[in-house]
């Protein structure tokens, strides 16, 4: 049976699309200078396409592909295929800013510069059990710089690294350090718990997902507005604004719900002060501790 | 310790564990930088809205991040002066060339006591230790007389300037540097400038090879990449460096750390790390570069024109008009906003920063109105 007519061309027409949006972006790549021609392009844009968008529509992988960092894409590949004036040119640009994050993120010299030696390793690929060498460069897909990339696998490899050393820490050393092993708390410490619980459960379900990470960040990783700031690239007073307007609004409505569950004014003002969850104290590393990495997207 | 549960808001924001699969580096760090698709986004974020693991990683990165002035420093209050009236501003502006003049006048004859040596980009200029020039800049011409009787005319037309001092007892301390610089053939102009900074930067690499053995030399072969596009007769030994490094890395795990890592070597490698140039661009952006002309600007949310940049060590003011003045103590990787006592009621522009000691700094303005601090920029008179 042929294949609709009108499908096929609606196809070959994206395709077209596509790859004249790609050839569009093989000048300001600097492929050429590592040899790399507009099919080899074609091809690594290709794979970034399918990565991140196999199922999207054609705007939105054209928007993909005019937001790619296409000249640090092709470094990487020019890198990880070999080529001497790619390493030069990435040592030169990159070393610097690798070593300074990783003494930045470790907050010490000697593990700085442990992480960044190892990273780097890395990156220049170790061969695997049939001989081939596997470079982590490979993995990069310039969505973002190079350098964030860079950055963000650091803390990826610093964050594990922390995980694994906590967990290596024996019963002896903990008691030394003052860890107690009391019985856990009642899950119903405050009185009225389960209307409170209820309405904090009913709200919290229908904020967004942005508001939801900033709840997180703020009161569940006791992250400073500063440090949420710099996450999302904004300034410090907007993240302040939009917490003050997200907490105002989470206790109108939990109130609201407190009293439709009958409960009085007085008493919902009440039990909203112990909602006050800035005293709390929250072990960042035993957050850590309970979730597991299941892969990537 | 174990979190407590106690508290609904904590506990119901820690029930929802992650879902799904973890977003990877480059998701994270194009979220980071804003450049994700809006799908993409809310995916990224309602991850990271029940993964803790990934706020983790998102905020060691962020906290990593050179830029981070952008996002965390308040910005200098914006004092909006009367003078800004239209009508005011041209005869204000004719006052200033008058002052201006003025001030340069003063200037000059108070240059010539200053005893500071200066540098360029960080590399030292070929200078008789005895008797260093008061002021140097990049892009102007060799001789220093001549450009200290032009200095205002250039701070207006020609904002790309930079100006590093160096301390006395420093400066005696490089002597073998410039010794060794001052076996280059004169040559006339910014060739002669180029060739200086040429020898001198290799006569700081040799050194520094020597002083920090055989992890020295892997950092100072990164810095060669530098020196080739200043000199080509260098391509065949920086080719070789480039091989070795390659070699390193290829060779095992532990390149760049095949020394025993401590404290001592850590600093110096700190210290190794190729020092950045500096440069006001024609749009009076301020800019850092590691080499290779790739400059990156830095103070990015600055709107104002900067006039002026002065290095003392790792210590690295900036200042401009509007009264702009910033100041970084690590080579511009975290800057803050300094603010100057007002005076005459009005904002001024900074065109010159003097660093005669890491505590002791003086801002002048272009109509001659001076600051200065006597504790490293905390207190202004």
């Amino acid at each position: 049976m042929l294949p609709e007519p009108s499908a096929s061309i609606e196809d070959g027409a994206q395709r077209s699309a596509l790859s004249e949006a790609t050839a569009q972006r093989y000048d300001e790549s600097g492929a050429a200078k590592y040899g790399i021609n507009l099919e080899h392009f074609e091809q690594i844009v290709a794979a970034v396409v399918a990565r991140y968008a196999n199922d999207a529509g054609e705007p939105e992988k054209l928007a993909l592909v005019a937001t790619l960092r296409v000249e640090e894409l092709v470094l990487a590949r020019a890198c990880t295929a070999g080529i001497e004036a790619a390493w030069d040119a990435f040592l030169t640009r990159f070393r610097a800013p690798l070593y300074e994050a990783a003494y930045r993120i470790a907050r010490n010299e000697a593990t700085g510069r442990e992480l960044a030696d190892g990273l780097y390793a890395e990156l220049y690929g170790m061969p695997n059990r049939e001989g081939k060498r596997v470079a982590k460069l490979d993995y990069y897909m310039g969505r973002g710089s190079l350098e964030g990339w860079l950055r963000t696998v650091l803390a990826q490899q610093h964050v594990n690294r922390f995980r694994a050393k906590a967990k290596d820490v024996s019963l002896d050393e903990q008691v030394e350090a003052g860890a107690s092993f009391a019985a856990a708390e009642p899950e119903s410490a405050i009185e009225g718990d389960d209307v409170v619980g209820r309405a904090v459960a009913q709200t919290l379900a229908e904020v967004s997902a942005e508001e939801r990470f900033l709840l997180a960040s703020y009161y569940l990783d006791q992250r400073t507005l500063a440090d949420i700031a710099r996450q999302l690239g904004v300034h410090e007073s907007t993240i302040s604004r939009k917490m003050d307007r997200l907490t105002g609004t989470l206790r109108k409505r939990i109130r609201k719900r407190m009293q439709a569950a009958g409960m009085q004014a007085r008493r919902c003002d009440e039990l909203l002060e112990q909602l006050d969850v800035r005293d709390l104290n929250i072990d960042v590393a035993a957050n850590l501790g309970q979730e597991k990495p299941t892969g990537t997207f | 310790m174990k979190q407590s549960q106690s508290n609904p808001l904590q506990r119901e924001l820690s029930r929802t564990s992650a879902t799904g699969l973890h977003p990877d580096a480059d998701l994270l760090s194009a979220f980071a930088e804003g450049t994700l698709l809006e799908r993409e986004r809310q995916e990224v974020l309602t991850h990271l809205a029940s993964c803790a693991d990934c706020r983790e990683v998102l905020s060691a990165a962020a906290a990593a991040a050179p830029a981070s002035f952008a996002g965390t420093q308040a910005a200098p209050v914006r004092r909006r002066s009367w003078l800004r009236h239209p009508g005011l501003l041209w005869a204000g502006a004719a006052a200033v060339v008058v002052i201006a003049a003025t001030a340069g006048i003063m200037y000059q004859q108070k240059a010539g006591l200053e005893k500071q040596t200066t540098v360029a980009s960080n590399e030292l200029v070929k200078q008789p230790a005895q008797a260093p020039a008061p002021v140097e800049s990049v892009n102007g011409p060799a001789q220093s007389e001549k450009k200290n009787a032009e200095r205002h005319d250039k701070a207006k037309e020609a904002p790309a300037r930079l100006q590093a001092r160096t301390p006395a007892p420093q400066a005696a301390m490089r002597a073998p540097v410039m010794q060794q610089s001052a076996k280059v053939e004169p040559s006339e102009g910014p060739e002669q400038q180029t060739a200086d900074r040429l020898q001198n930067a290799q006569a700081v690499q040799s050194q520094g090879r020597s002083q920090q053995g055989s992890e020295g030399q892997l950092i100072a072969g990164a810095g060669k990449q530098s020196l080739n596009a200043l000199k080509s007769e260098q391509e065949t030994e920086a080719q070789s460096r480039s091989g070795q490094n390659q070699a390193a890395i290829a060779g095992s795990g532990a390149a760049f750390g095949s020394v025993e890592p401590s404290s001592a070597m850590a600093k110096a490698a700190l210290a190794d790390i190729p020092r950045p140039h500096w440069r006001i661009n024609p749009a009076g952006q301020a800019e850092r570069s590691f080499g290779e002309g790739n400059w990156q600007r830095v103070l990015p949310d600055e709107a104002a024109k900067m006039r002026v940049i002065s290095v003392f060590d790792n210590d690295v003011w900036i200042g401009g008009e509007e009264s702009r003045l910033y100041r970084s103590s690590d080579n511009g990787s975290t800057w803050r906003a300094v603010v100057l006592p007002v005076k005459d009621g009005r904002d001024h522009t900074l065109v010159h920063i003097g660093l005669a000691a890491p505590q002791r700094i003086t801002v002048e303005a272009a109509d001659g109105t001076t600051w200065t601090s006597a504790d490293g920029g905390a207190t202004w008179k």
